[in-house]
Protein backbone atom coordinates (compact mmCIF):
# COMPACT_ATOMS: atom_id res chain seq x y z
CA UNK A 1 0.00 0.00 0.00
CA UNK A 2 1.41 3.43 -0.86
CA UNK A 3 2.07 6.02 1.83
CA UNK A 4 -0.87 8.04 0.50
CA UNK A 5 -3.27 5.08 0.74
CA UNK A 6 -2.11 4.29 4.29
CA UNK A 7 -2.51 7.91 5.34
CA UNK A 8 -5.99 8.16 3.86
CA UNK A 9 -6.99 4.95 5.66
CA UNK A 10 -5.69 6.35 8.97
CA UNK A 11 -7.57 9.63 8.55
CA UNK A 12 -10.72 7.81 7.41
CA UNK A 13 -10.50 5.72 10.59
CA UNK A 14 -10.41 8.93 12.67
CA UNK A 15 -13.63 10.15 11.05
CA UNK A 16 -15.43 6.82 11.20
CA UNK A 17 -14.33 5.62 14.63
CA UNK A 18 -13.49 8.68 16.71
CA UNK A 19 -15.92 11.22 15.31
CA UNK A 20 -18.86 9.18 14.06
CA UNK A 21 -18.73 6.36 16.64
CA UNK A 22 -17.46 8.62 19.48
CA UNK A 23 -14.60 6.21 20.28
CA UNK A 24 -12.33 8.65 22.13
CA UNK A 25 -10.12 5.82 23.44
CA UNK A 26 -8.74 5.38 19.92
CA UNK A 27 -7.32 8.92 19.82
CA UNK A 28 -3.78 8.14 21.11
CA UNK A 29 -3.45 5.52 18.34
CA UNK A 30 -4.25 8.07 15.61
CA UNK A 31 -2.95 11.38 16.99
CA UNK A 32 0.72 11.96 17.89
CA UNK A 33 1.69 13.31 21.35
CA UNK A 34 3.23 16.39 19.70
CA UNK A 35 0.22 16.97 17.41
CA UNK A 36 -0.76 20.60 16.76
CA UNK A 37 -4.06 21.75 15.31
CA UNK A 38 -3.70 25.30 14.07
CA UNK A 39 -7.00 26.48 15.47
CA UNK A 40 -7.67 29.46 17.74
CA UNK A 41 -6.75 28.48 20.41
CA UNK A 42 -4.33 25.76 19.25
CA UNK A 43 -5.16 22.17 20.14
CA UNK A 44 -2.09 20.22 21.29
CA UNK A 45 -1.51 16.48 21.38
CA UNK A 46 -3.82 13.54 21.71
CA UNK A 47 -4.92 14.89 25.11
CA UNK A 48 -5.91 18.18 23.53
CA UNK A 49 -7.92 16.43 20.83
CA UNK A 50 -9.58 14.14 23.36
CA UNK A 51 -10.59 17.12 25.50
CA UNK A 52 -11.85 19.03 22.45
CA UNK A 53 -14.08 16.22 21.19
CA UNK A 54 -15.25 15.29 24.66
CA UNK A 55 -16.61 18.82 25.11
CA UNK A 56 -18.03 18.90 21.57
CA UNK A 57 -19.83 15.56 21.88
CA UNK A 58 -21.39 16.58 25.21
CA UNK A 59 -23.08 19.47 23.42
CA UNK A 60 -23.52 17.71 20.05
CA UNK A 61 -23.96 13.98 20.78
CA UNK A 62 -25.08 13.19 17.21
CA UNK A 63 -22.13 14.99 15.56
CA UNK A 64 -21.60 13.21 12.26
CA UNK A 65 -19.23 13.83 9.38
CA UNK A 66 -19.79 12.39 5.93
CA UNK A 67 -16.65 12.35 3.83
CA UNK A 68 -17.43 14.02 0.49
CA UNK A 69 -13.88 13.97 -0.89
CA UNK A 70 -10.57 12.67 0.44
CA UNK A 71 -7.28 12.84 -1.38
CA UNK A 72 -3.63 12.65 -0.45
CA UNK A 73 -0.22 13.73 -1.66
CA UNK A 74 3.08 13.07 0.10
CA UNK A 75 2.47 13.21 3.85
CA UNK A 76 -0.69 15.38 3.58
CA UNK A 77 -4.34 14.34 3.43
CA UNK A 78 -7.20 16.66 2.46
CA UNK A 79 -10.69 15.70 3.66
CA UNK A 80 -13.87 17.56 2.71
CA UNK A 81 -16.86 16.70 4.88
CA UNK A 82 -20.49 17.54 5.46
CA UNK A 83 -21.14 17.97 9.17
CA UNK A 84 -24.56 17.43 10.69
CA UNK A 85 -25.47 17.73 14.36
CA UNK A 86 -28.11 18.84 16.86
CA UNK A 87 -27.32 21.24 19.71
CA UNK A 88 -28.71 19.36 22.71
CA UNK A 89 -26.15 19.81 25.50
CA UNK A 90 -24.60 22.89 27.11
CA UNK A 91 -21.62 24.30 25.18
CA UNK A 92 -19.36 26.76 27.07
CA UNK A 93 -21.87 29.15 28.70
CA UNK A 94 -24.56 28.64 26.09
CA UNK A 95 -27.69 26.63 26.78
CA UNK A 96 -28.67 24.18 24.02
CA UNK A 97 -31.20 25.40 21.47
CA UNK A 98 -32.17 22.00 20.07
CA UNK A 99 -31.50 23.30 16.56
CA UNK A 100 -29.78 21.35 13.79
CA UNK A 101 -26.80 22.36 11.70
CA UNK A 102 -25.63 21.14 8.30
CA UNK A 103 -22.42 22.66 7.01
CA UNK A 104 -19.24 21.78 5.19
CA UNK A 105 -15.65 21.71 6.39
CA UNK A 106 -12.20 20.99 5.07
CA UNK A 107 -9.44 19.39 7.11
CA UNK A 108 -5.84 19.26 5.96
CA UNK A 109 -3.56 17.03 7.96
CA UNK A 110 0.04 15.94 7.92
CA UNK A 111 1.00 12.46 9.08
CA UNK A 112 4.28 11.02 10.31
CA UNK A 113 4.43 7.26 10.72
CA UNK A 114 0.81 6.24 11.25
CA UNK A 115 -0.26 9.30 13.18
CA UNK A 116 -1.53 12.81 12.52
CA UNK A 117 1.05 15.39 13.65
CA UNK A 118 -0.35 18.65 12.31
CA UNK A 119 -3.76 19.83 11.17
CA UNK A 120 -5.82 22.71 9.86
CA UNK A 121 -9.61 22.82 9.83
CA UNK A 122 -11.33 25.52 7.82
CA UNK A 123 -15.06 26.02 8.14
CA UNK A 124 -17.55 28.85 8.31
CA UNK A 125 -18.22 29.29 12.02
CA UNK A 126 -20.79 31.99 11.20
CA UNK A 127 -22.93 29.36 9.49
CA UNK A 128 -22.79 27.22 12.67
CA UNK A 129 -23.71 30.07 15.02
CA UNK A 130 -26.61 31.15 12.80
CA UNK A 131 -28.07 27.71 12.13
CA UNK A 132 -27.80 26.68 15.80
CA UNK A 133 -29.24 29.97 17.10
CA UNK A 134 -26.14 30.71 19.22
CA UNK A 135 -25.36 34.39 19.98
CA UNK A 136 -22.29 35.54 18.04
CA UNK A 137 -19.12 36.15 20.07
CA UNK A 138 -18.13 39.84 20.42
CA UNK B 1 -3.74 16.05 -17.83
CA UNK B 2 -1.41 15.53 -14.94
CA UNK B 3 -1.50 16.40 -11.27
CA UNK B 4 1.61 18.55 -11.80
CA UNK B 5 -0.14 20.43 -14.63
CA UNK B 6 -3.17 21.15 -12.42
CA UNK B 7 -0.97 22.48 -9.62
CA UNK B 8 1.04 24.63 -12.03
CA UNK B 9 -2.18 26.18 -13.41
CA UNK B 10 -3.32 27.08 -9.91
CA UNK B 11 0.05 28.43 -8.85
CA UNK B 12 0.82 30.50 -11.93
CA UNK B 13 -2.22 31.35 -14.05
CA UNK B 14 -4.89 31.23 -11.35
CA UNK B 15 -3.17 32.83 -8.37
CA UNK B 16 -0.41 35.01 -9.82
CA UNK B 17 -1.92 36.14 -13.13
CA UNK B 18 -5.68 36.09 -12.60
CA UNK B 19 -6.13 37.05 -8.95
CA UNK B 20 -2.91 38.80 -7.91
CA UNK B 21 -2.36 40.74 -11.16
CA UNK B 22 -6.00 40.98 -12.28
CA UNK B 23 -5.25 39.61 -15.74
CA UNK B 24 -8.86 38.62 -16.55
CA UNK B 25 -8.08 37.17 -19.99
CA UNK B 26 -6.34 34.24 -18.25
CA UNK B 27 -9.78 33.00 -17.14
CA UNK B 28 -10.56 32.09 -20.76
CA UNK B 29 -7.47 29.83 -20.81
CA UNK B 30 -7.92 27.98 -17.53
CA UNK B 31 -11.64 27.96 -16.71
CA UNK B 32 -13.91 25.47 -18.50
CA UNK B 33 -17.24 26.57 -20.04
CA UNK B 34 -18.78 23.94 -17.68
CA UNK B 35 -17.17 25.50 -14.60
CA UNK B 36 -19.29 26.01 -11.47
CA UNK B 37 -18.16 27.97 -8.40
CA UNK B 38 -20.29 27.02 -5.38
CA UNK B 39 -20.04 30.33 -3.52
CA UNK B 40 -21.79 31.27 -0.25
CA UNK B 41 -23.84 33.90 -2.13
CA UNK B 42 -24.79 31.46 -4.91
CA UNK B 43 -23.27 29.80 -7.96
CA UNK B 44 -21.07 31.49 -10.53
CA UNK B 45 -20.50 29.82 -13.89
CA UNK B 46 -17.81 29.66 -16.54
CA UNK B 47 -14.95 32.05 -17.30
CA UNK B 48 -17.33 35.04 -17.07
CA UNK B 49 -18.35 34.02 -13.55
CA UNK B 50 -14.71 33.91 -12.48
CA UNK B 51 -13.99 37.30 -14.08
CA UNK B 52 -16.90 38.76 -12.04
CA UNK B 53 -15.49 37.23 -8.86
CA UNK B 54 -11.96 38.54 -9.50
CA UNK B 55 -13.25 42.01 -10.41
CA UNK B 56 -15.39 42.23 -7.25
CA UNK B 57 -12.50 41.09 -5.07
CA UNK B 58 -9.93 43.43 -6.63
CA UNK B 59 -12.39 46.36 -6.36
CA UNK B 60 -12.76 45.72 -2.64
CA UNK B 61 -9.05 44.88 -2.11
CA UNK B 62 -6.96 46.71 -4.75
CA UNK B 63 -3.75 45.53 -3.04
CA UNK B 64 -5.17 42.05 -2.42
CA UNK B 65 -2.94 38.98 -2.66
CA UNK B 66 -3.46 35.27 -2.30
CA UNK B 67 -0.45 33.21 -1.27
CA UNK B 68 -0.45 29.42 -1.29
CA UNK B 69 0.41 27.80 2.07
CA UNK B 70 -0.36 24.17 1.15
CA UNK B 71 -1.44 22.34 -1.97
CA UNK B 72 -2.57 18.69 -2.03
CA UNK B 73 -3.35 17.15 -5.40
CA UNK B 74 -4.42 13.69 -6.46
CA UNK B 75 -6.14 12.61 -9.67
CA UNK B 76 -8.42 15.39 -10.90
CA UNK B 77 -8.72 17.17 -7.52
CA UNK B 78 -6.65 19.78 -5.69
CA UNK B 79 -7.02 21.22 -2.19
CA UNK B 80 -5.33 24.56 -1.49
CA UNK B 81 -4.87 26.43 1.77
CA UNK B 82 -4.32 30.14 1.15
CA UNK B 83 -3.52 33.25 3.13
CA UNK B 84 -5.41 36.23 1.70
CA UNK B 85 -4.14 39.69 2.60
CA UNK B 86 -5.37 43.10 1.51
CA UNK B 87 -6.75 46.48 2.53
CA UNK B 88 -10.52 46.99 2.36
CA UNK B 89 -10.52 50.11 0.16
CA UNK B 90 -13.38 49.56 -2.31
CA UNK B 91 -17.07 48.66 -2.06
CA UNK B 92 -17.72 44.98 -1.21
CA UNK B 93 -21.19 43.38 -1.48
CA UNK B 94 -22.69 46.89 -1.52
CA UNK B 95 -20.88 47.82 1.70
CA UNK B 96 -18.64 50.88 1.98
CA UNK B 97 -14.96 50.15 2.71
CA UNK B 98 -13.53 50.65 6.19
CA UNK B 99 -9.83 50.80 5.26
CA UNK B 100 -9.17 47.77 7.53
CA UNK B 101 -6.37 45.37 6.68
CA UNK B 102 -7.29 41.71 6.42
CA UNK B 103 -5.20 38.58 6.83
CA UNK B 104 -7.31 35.48 6.57
CA UNK B 105 -7.02 31.77 5.87
CA UNK B 106 -9.09 30.40 3.02
CA UNK B 107 -9.20 26.90 1.59
CA UNK B 108 -10.50 25.70 -1.74
CA UNK B 109 -11.49 22.47 -3.39
CA UNK B 110 -10.82 22.42 -7.14
CA UNK B 111 -11.71 19.82 -9.75
CA UNK B 112 -10.06 19.74 -13.16
CA UNK B 113 -11.12 18.24 -16.48
CA UNK B 114 -9.12 18.33 -19.69
CA UNK B 115 -6.55 20.69 -18.20
CA UNK B 116 -9.11 23.30 -17.08
CA UNK B 117 -10.93 24.03 -13.81
CA UNK B 118 -14.52 22.69 -13.79
CA UNK B 119 -15.54 23.11 -10.19
CA UNK B 120 -14.51 25.11 -7.12
CA UNK B 121 -15.75 25.19 -3.54
CA UNK B 122 -14.49 27.90 -1.16
CA UNK B 123 -14.07 27.58 2.62
CA UNK B 124 -13.41 30.43 4.99
CA UNK B 125 -14.53 31.57 8.40
CA UNK B 126 -16.98 34.37 7.54
CA UNK B 127 -17.14 35.43 11.19
CA UNK B 128 -13.39 36.19 11.25
CA UNK B 129 -13.67 37.88 7.85
CA UNK B 130 -16.51 40.24 8.85
CA UNK B 131 -14.73 41.08 12.14
CA UNK B 132 -11.52 41.93 10.30
CA UNK B 133 -13.37 43.96 7.69
CA UNK B 134 -15.11 45.87 10.49
CA UNK B 135 -18.57 45.52 8.94
CA UNK B 136 -21.85 44.34 10.51
CA UNK B 137 -22.64 40.66 10.13
CA UNK B 138 -25.68 40.14 7.89
CA UNK B 139 -28.62 38.39 9.61
CA UNK B 140 -28.72 34.63 9.09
Amino acid sequence: MSKEEKNKAAVRRFYEEVINKKNLALIPELIAPNYVSHATPEIIGSEGIKSYFSTAFAAFPDWHEKIDYMFAEGDMVATFTTITSTFTGKWRDTAPTGKKVKSQAVSLCRLEGDKQVEGWVILDSLSFYQQLGIPLPK
Amino acid sequence: MSVENNKAILRHQHVEELFNKGNLAVADEIISSEYVYHGPAGELKGPEGVKQLVTAWRTAFPDGRFSIDDMIAEGDKVAVRYTMTGTFKGEYMGIAPTGNKVNITAAFFYRFKGGKEVEALPFEDQLTFYHQLGIPIPPG
